[in-house]
C-alpha cells in the first residue's frame, strides 16, 4: 500500500533524473569546443609529402615536425565559412625541424597546415587547442 | 611490595622524556643534515648538468635578468628562459628533454610560434624563425616577423627590406625579434666568420594565401 502511494513520487523523481541527464547532455553539446583537441596528422604517417593539411577541429595551436631534418612552416587556418580561411599565426624553421603555430587566442574551427620549406619529406603535424604555446 | 616512591617516579619520567627529546633533536637535526646535503648535490649536478646543456649563454642562466611584463609569460613551455622584451615581444629560449634548443616569441594578442632545432646544430649555427600572424579575414599571410638565437659572439643581425634598405639590430641575449612586413632576408656574422642567411621574401612567398582541403595532403 504504501509503495503504490509513493508510486508518483518515484515517477517524478524519474522525470527530475531524466530531465538532468537531458540537461547535462544539452550543457555537454554546446560545451563540446571545451573538449581537449590534440590531433596528430597526416593520418598515412609515415608517408612522404609536401604538404599536409588537418581535419577540421578546435584550435589554437599547430605543430610542425620535419622527420627528415628540412625547414618546416606550421600555419593555424580559422573558418570563416563560405570556402574562405583566414591565418591565425604561421611560423616557419630555417635551420629548425620543429615549428609551431600559436594563434593565442580563444579557440576556433579551423585547420593545421604543414609544408615543407624544401622539398618533400617525413612530416607530422599536430593540432591542439591547448593555451600554452609550443 | 615495595613502596611507591612519587618522587622518583617523577625524576624517571622526567629523564625519560628528556631522552625523547634529544632523540627527536638528532633526528630532526639528522634530517636538516641530510636536507642540507641532498640539495648541494643536486644544485651541482644541474650546475654541471647546464654547463653541458649548451654553448650559448642565455641557455646556461648567463643572461641579464629580466622579469616578465606580459601576460604571454603563461604561454611560454615549462623551463623556458625569458631571454628578452622587444616591445610588446616576449623572446624565450629554451633547452628541451629532446636535445633541441628553441626560440619562441609570444606577443600579447597578436600570436606567437616557437622552433627547435638539434642543439649541436643551432649551437654551432643559430636558428631563424620567422612567423606572423593574423592575416587578412579573407585570406593572405599576416604580418612577417623574425626571431633569432644565435651562438655567443655574434653580436647583430643585418635586415635587408625588399627595396634593398638594410638596418642592424643589435644581439641581447643571444635572441633578436623584430617585425617588417617588406623584409627580405637576415644575416649575420658566426665566429668563424662565415655569414649564414635567411631568405625571409622566399619563406614568406611559399606559403599559401588559402590552405587546401581538411584531410589532404601532396
Amino acid at each position: 500500500m504504501a509503495a503504490i502511494l509513493s508510486r508518483p513520487g518515484r515517477v517524478r523523481q524519474l522525470l527530475l533524473g531524466v530531465a538532468v541527464a537531458a540537461a547535462c547532455a544539452t550543457a555537454g553539446a554546446v560545451a563540446a569546443p571545451a573538449l581537449a583537441t590534440n590531433e596528430y596528422f597526416p593520418s598515412c604517417y609515415p608517408c612522404i609529402s609536401s604538404s599536409d593539411n588537418a581535419p577540421e577541429n578546435w584550435i589554437t595551436n599547430v605543430q610542425a615536425i620535419n622527420h627528415s631534418g628540412g625547414g618546416i612552416c606550421a600555419t593555424v587556418w580559422k573558418n570563416n565559412g563560405g570556402g574562405n580561411y583566414q591565418e591565425m599565426a604561421y611560423e616557419c624553421g630555417s635551420g629548425g625541424e620543429t615549428a609551431t603555430a600559436c594563434s593565442y587566442s580563444a579557440e576556433f574551427v579551423g585547420h593545421g597546415y604543414i609544408k615543407t620549406e624544401t622539398s618533400a619529406g617525413y612530416l607530422r603535424g599536430r593540432q591542439d587547442n591547448y593555451k600554452s604555446c609550443g | 611490595m615495595f613502596p611507591i616512591d612519587s618522587t622518583s617516579s617523577k625524576q624517571a619520567l622526567g629523564r625519560r622524556a628528556v631522552a625523547a627529546a634529544i632523540v627527536v633533536a638528532l633526528a630532526v637535526a639528522g634530517m636538516l643534515v641530510a636536507t642540507a646535503l641532498a640539495s648541494t648535490s643536486t644544485h651541482k649536478s644541474s650546475t654541471s648538468r647546464s654547463a653541458k646543456v649548451s654553448d650559448i649563454a642565455v641557455l646556461r642562466g648567463h643572461g641579464s635578468a629580466l622579469r616578465a611584463r606580459k601576460a604571454a609569460t603563461a604561454f611560454a613551455p615549462a623551463g623556458s628562459v625569458l631571454a628578452a622584451v622587444f616591445g610588446e615581444t616576449e623572446v624565450f629560449a629554451l633547452h628541451n628533454s629532446g636535445n633541441e634548443d628553441c626560440v619562441i616569441h609570444l606577443t600579447a594578442g597578436a600570436g606567437g610560434g616557437s622552433i627547435c632545432g638539434a642543439a649541436a646544430k643551432v649551437e654551432a649555427e643559430g636558428e631563424v624563425a620567422v612567423g606572423g600572424g593574423p592575416g587578412p579575414v579573407s585570406g593572405g599571410i599576416g604580418s612577417v616577423r623574425v626571431s633569432a638565437l644565435v651562438p655567443d659572439g655574434v653580436s647583430s643581425l643585418t635586415f635587408t627590406d625588399r627595396d634593398g634598405t638594410k638596418y642592424v639590430i643589435a644581439v641581447t641575449n643571444n635572441v633578436v625579434e623584430h617585425e617588417d612586413a617588406n623584409l627580405a632576408s637576415v644575416s649575420y656574422a658566426l665566429p668563424s666568420g662565415a655569414i649564414k642567411t635567411t631568405n625571409v621574401a622566399a619563406v614568406v612567398d611559399q606559403l599559401p594565401t588559402q590552405p587546401g582541403a581538411p584531410g589532404s595532403s601532396s
